[in-house]
């Protein structure tokens, strides 16, 4: 028995190309030495640029003879069906069908749940929210205790965020004090006594 | 940007997950990253551990700092120990890529091998693409021999703790009158509860309730439920209940319960904490007890 591995890599904005032959067979004895001589010639080339590496481990792909062929991006590397017919069975789909068809995130809400104001929900946006005892404020509370400028809800990195703006009395998140919170479903913002409930 | 007091030290969780990580729906609140919490106060940005939370932490840093090229950025890294949970980040953690980072990174000098070659070999090339030698910041390893480390207006104290497999180190960091104390990865359970009331464990004890004694907030390890720990005994971890016993008589002011089994999911805590708030807040009296959690900024 007696299978091959064969790899070939060249990058279009490298000069590194690699290619080598591994042999593998029942000798134990050289199956060792051919394994360093390969893995070495890949330290050697690659080691600079490991985006390459990547890229070549995952363009292997075993066959039905146990052979390590060539890389996907190979015009030999087309499925059984393209090879026996000649033609895919699959039609193809422009990616542009799906896109604007999904829902990026949930909708998230601020709730007011508790306190002197009114119940009410806000529903957040990517933009920020201002929380705070000022009438300009994008949701106003009318507390002595709350500050003028009081809370902020941020969107980042696709999360939501409460940060306490230097109040006086403080931003608490399921009662802890604090100077920024990730937000999480069914987290209770307390505001001067006003309690916010945080939903997405 | 979070708005800085300069008078306060700012305490951030960027990952509070023990032994591995746990991404998710059902850790989502509490956090899969592994350890690393932040401290900073003024100008000194310190890490404590480098679990994967620290990936987040750098890509903050670089979104705050601009253009660290030419703004230079200064950094102390304190392992509790090395442990995969507490080092796999680095590797991940951008600043440590950027010319103008100064990187100093604390350890315990009592390893069997030097602190700087154990960080190394987590980055041979069998484990990682990226060698430790392509760190373009400014890096240098340090296994602690003094007993306190002045960094700007923050004291670090230090001391080993035994009851974990290979050890590990707590730390005490102190500024402003204010005391912040790390103290994860360690088996409290094998020094307050053991059978063996022998004069060295005393000592530990006596130490242990030393170290945090009066802390504004103590981030510790409360790994198990006392139930669980029953069948994880020797494993390096403590017991919730027997954490906030010691952290009480020790006049601790806030206590964050740290390092949460990966099999804790998020509703797991709640319910745990709901079914024993009303007692903690009647017999622990005075201290504020919390999960730590990641994203979460606290200020001291």
């Amino acid at each position: 028995m007696r299978t091959e591995a064969l790899s070939s890599h060249k990058s279009p904005n490298s000069k590194i190309t690699c290619k080598t032959v591994l042999t593998k067979t029942h000798n134990k004895d050289i199956l060792p030495l051919l394994i360093e001589k390969f893995t070495a010639g890949y330290r050697n080339n690659l080691k600079r640029d490991h985006i390459l590496y990547l890229n070549f481990l995952s363009g292997f792909k075993m066959n039905e003879k146990d052979e390590r062929t060539v890389p996907t991006n190979s015009v030999n590397n087309r499925s059984a069906s393209e090879k026996e017919f000649g033609y895919s069975t699959t039609a193809k789909v422009p990616r542009k069908t799906f896109v604007g068809e999904l829902l990026v995130k949930q909708p998230a809400s601020l709730e007011i749940i508790l306190g002197s104001e009114t119940s009410r929900i806000i529903q957040l946006e990517e933009r920020d929210i201002i929380i705070g005892r000022s009438p300009e404020c994008d949701l106003p509370l009318s507390p002595n205790n709350v500050s003028r400028e009081h809370a902020r809800v941020s969107f980042r990195n696709d999360e939501y965020y409460i940060e306490d703006l230097g109040s006086t009395n403080g931003t608490y998140v399921n009662g802890i004090r604090i100077v920024k919170c990730a937000l999480r479903k069914n987290d209770q913002i307390d505001i001067g006594g006003v309690k916010i409930l945080f939903n997405e | 940007m979070t708005p800085v007091n300069n008078a306060e030290l700012l305490i951030t969780f960027w990952g509070t997950r023990g032994s591995i990580s746990t991404p998710g729906r059902a850790t989502e609140k509490y956090g899969g990253n592994t350890p690393c919490v932040s401290v900073r106060y003024k100008d000194t940005n310190i890490i404590l551990d480098a679990g994967t939370g620290i990936r987040n932490f750098g890509l903050e840093l670089l979104e705050e700092c601009g253009n660290l090229e030419s703004n230079q950025l200064s950094l102390h890294l304190f392992l509790s120990h090395t442990h995969w949970d507490h080092i796999q980040g680095l590797p991940f953690f951008q600043p440590a890529y950027v010319k103008n980072t100064r990187l100093t990174i604390y350890g315990s000098p009592r390893k069997e091998r030097f602190l700087a070659l154990i960080l190394k070999d987590q980055m041979d090339y069998e484990y990682f693409p990226v060698g430790m030698a392509m760190f373009s910041a400014e890096i240098s390893i340090h296994e602690i021999s003094e007993e306190v480390i002045q960094l700007g207006e923050i004291t670090v104290e230090w001391q080993e703790q035994i009851f974990h497999p290979g050890g590990s180190v707590r730390y005490s960091l102190g500024a402003n009158g204010k005391k912040i104390v790390y103290a994860t990865d360690v088996e409290l359970n094998r020094i307050f509860h053991s059978d063996t009331k022998n004069e060295e464990n005393k000592s530990l004890g006596q130490d242990y309730c030393d170290f945090i004694s009066n802390a504004d907030l103590l981030i510790a390890d409360g790994q198990y439920t006392e139930e669980e720990y029953t069948s994880k005994v020797g494993w390096g971890h403590s017991s919730i209940h027997l954490l906030i016993d010691i952290a009480y008589q020790a006049h601790v002011k806030q206590l964050a319960i740290f390092h949460h089994d990966p099999q804790h999911s998020d509703n797991f805590l709640d319910e745990l904490w709901m079914e024993n708030k009303s007692k903690l807040r009647s017999v622990y009296k005075n201290m504020e007890i919390f999960w730590a959690r990641e994203g979460l900024t606290l200020a001291i």
